[in-house]
């Protein structure tokens, strides 16, 4: 059996600011395998988007294990850690971040330039990727000139042509109304119906809905772990860990 | 990520800010189009002297009879006549180095040619001369040996010399008569122009054969026949100079059988020496110049690290998208020391165009002789190129350093 994609063992981080060391992870265990979508929820310092930037690769633990589709991953240099997120990892943020200078198809190809696929191939994939997510049309707009669901769906576009394995998504609909938030979660939907595998972190149960297990944390450590469906039933007998609504993602 | 690809980026990079990237530049606009003018200036003088030397015949020296000493009164140059046409052949034969040497008498005589006459100087040589002053004929030809042996009444006439004698007439195969003797025209000199040591102009002369000098024009020497003015030795290069001048007065010092502490009787002059030292004199002052113009390069250097350092800082936020989307340190450093060598380089090519047209410019001006040499510009663009990579490493280092967590974050 092919190993998870995801196993972190005991992870910790610990922030430092100023004298002070902030613990942010205090060992967390995670097993994902591949084809899982997941949300991590939690209330704002709970440590969620400390854990999205290990398991991203972003950043380094303090202590602990992480192995990424079988392989060691948690002491790489910082080289090696950027050509696996280029090659392997796909990021969606809540603040889209799109590079303005660039049209959305160029932004598209991005993500792909790091990975070294030739130009020619790049173009190709970002048009079929623009197309599949229906902006087609708008593939050489700036994205001063699309509205914040066109410029998430070409930031989705972008990890869509990369093709990684793993996608990384933090607050996807955050800055986003309601009905935009929904047709995004349904792309990220379908990309994992397409056979990838998707960790998100939200605070918002609608939005975790979407995903088949929900690992909820607090002060640095996983206080539960169920397939959504239960989580639902679960999460109504404690009812504090989901009377805190966030405004801002941390 | 491959070179193309970060050229791409660091191209829309200075495209999307242009009129920062013009701002940024202008100090490497400045300083590049400064040295290219200085060093034209320069250059162009430099040539101009070196044409002047090479006018009066490269790597020559002159031997004069030294002056007398007749009962504690001394006479000037020349008023010996210890030089003789077989001192230069000695000369020719046994010093190294020795291109040729040419024995050469001259003075003042009237040319007539129908009804026109001229004043002019008159040098008896022998086909050597021709040699070591690189005096081209420009029509007809030089004088043979059989000539110089048979004391031939042959001529040739300097440019000048033709000017005032000749109208539009072709002068070859024409007589003239010089101290009533009549002269046929064999050749036509090439121009020489002024002389840039004393002012003379060069082409005012008329050339006999030495023979036919002192048979016919202007008169052996009442003391010694075969006695000339001066003998004129071209040198086979510069560096040779030194050494052929010690070794032709050893040669004409036992020659003249001198003892040893007796003064020299002749004299040994290199008619170049003081062009070269002007020559000299130009280089150092081009160097300054450029020197001074490389300054200025070096303060539009720091205004790219300046601008670049800012550029990185506004920037954090996409250098930590670029870092999420997979970028290495190199990606990031390559891209920001590309952005800056390129903002050098497109300063570079303006600055060498501005230069080049300053230059042109001033030389029009002010009448100087202008040479933008591809050295100079090639010294800007390598110049440039350079000032780029040096001022533009720290801020594209510090941006690759960045953390990419903390870059994300930063608005």
């Amino acid at each position: 059996m092919a190993p998870p994609l995801i196993q972190a063992t005991a992870l910790r981080k610990d922030h430092r600011l100023g004298d002070a060391i902030v613990p942010a992870l205090r060992g967390v265990t995670l097993t994902i395998e591949a084809g899982e979508f997941v949300a991590i929820m939690g209330p704002s310092g709970s440590g969620k988007s400390s854990l999205l930037h290990l398991l991203g690769l972003l950043d380094r633990p303090t202590a602990g294990g992480y192995r990424l589709a079988g392989r060691a991953v948690a002491d790489l240099c910082p080289d090696n850690r950027a050509q696996i997120r280029a090659q392997g990892i796909g990021f969606i943020f809540q603040a889209f971040n799109l590079l303005g200078r660039n049209t959305a198809i160029e932004n598209v190809e991005l993500a792909m330039t790091y990975a070294g696929i030739p130009r020619t191939e790049r173009r190709r994939r970002a048009e079929t990727a623009l197309t599949q997510i229906g902006l087609g049309e708008r593939q050489h707009h700036w994205p001063g000139q699309l509205s914040g669901g066109e410029q998430q769906r070409v930031a989705i576009a972008r990890v869509l042509a990369a093709g990684p394995r793993l996608i990384l998504a933090d607050e996807p609909t955050g800055a986003l109304d309601t009905a935009t938030g929904r047709e995004i979660m349904a792309l990220l939907q379908d990309m994992n119906r397409a056979g990838r595998t998707i960790v998100l972190v939200t605070h918002d149960p609608a939005v975790a809905a979407y995903a088949q297990r929900i690992v909820r944390m607090q002060d640095g450590r996983i206080v539960s772990d169920l397939p959504a469906a239960i989580d639902r039933g679960a999460m109504s007998m404690i009812p504090q860990a989901i009377a805190c609504p966030e405004t801002t993602a941390s | 990520m491959s070179m193309v690809e970060t050229i791409r980026i660091a191209w829309r990079a200075v495209w999307a800010n242009l009129l920062r990237s013009m701002l940024t530049m202008l100090g490497i606009i400045i300083g590049v189009a400064a040295l290219i003018t200085m060093v034209a200036v320069g250059t162009g003088a430099q040539n101009q002297i070196d044409e002047q030397i090479r006018s009066l015949g490269a790597n020559l020296l002159t031997i004069q009879p030294g002056s007398l000493n007749q009962g504690g009164v001394r006479l000037g140059t020349g008023s010996r006549q210890t030089l003789s046409e077989a001192d230069a052949a000695a000369i020719a034969e046994e010093v190294p180095g020795v291109v040729v040497a040419a024995p050469t008498i001259s003075g003042t005589v009237q040319v007539v040619q129908g009804n026109a006459n001229w004043s002019t100087l008159a040098g008896g040589i022998t086909p050597a001369y021709l040699v070591a002053r690189d005096w081209r004929v420009e029509t007809g030809r030089g004088f043979t040996l059989d000539e110089v042996d048979t004391a031939a009444k042959v001529v040739l006439l300097g440019a000048t010399v033709v000017d005032k004698l000749f109208e539009d007439e072709e002068p070859l195969g024409q007589l003239v008569r010089i101290a009533n003797v009549p002269f046929t025209i064999v050749g036509v000199l090439g121009r020489k122009g002024q002389n840039a040591g004393n002012g003379r102009d060069q082409d005012d002369v008329v050339l006999v054969p030495l023979s036919t000098a002192k048979l016919r024009v202007l008169g052996s020497n009442k003391v010694s026949r075969n006695a000339v003015d001066f003998v004129m030795v071209k040198v086979v290069s510069d560096e040779a100079i030194v050494s052929a001048q010690e070794q032709i007065r050893r040669l004409l010092r036992q020659r003249h059988r001198l003892a040893a502490g007796a003064p020299d009787d002749f004299q040994i002059r290199k008619p170049s020496e003081t062009m070269e030292a002007r020559a000299a004199a130009t280089r150092s002052l081009t160097f300054l110049l450029a020197a001074i113009a490389s300054v200025s390069l070096v303060v539009g250097g720091i205004s790219i690290m300046n601008i670049m350092l800012v550029s990185v800082t506004e920037r954090t936020h996409e250098i930590g998208l670029r870092q999420a989307l997979g970028a290495r340190r190199r990606d990031i450093r390559n891209q920001f020391l590309v952005e800056a060598t390129m903002l050098c380089l497109l300063g570079g090519v303006l600055g060498v165009g501005v230069g080049a047209l300053v230059a042109v410019g001033i030389g029009n001006l002010a009448g100087w002789p202008i040479w933008v040499s591809p050295a100079s510009i090639a010294l800007g663009f390598a110049f440039s190129g350079a000032i780029g990579v040096f001022f533009g490493f720290y801020p594209a280092h510090k941006a690759a350093l960045l953390d990419p967590i903390e870059a994300l974050r930063y608005e």
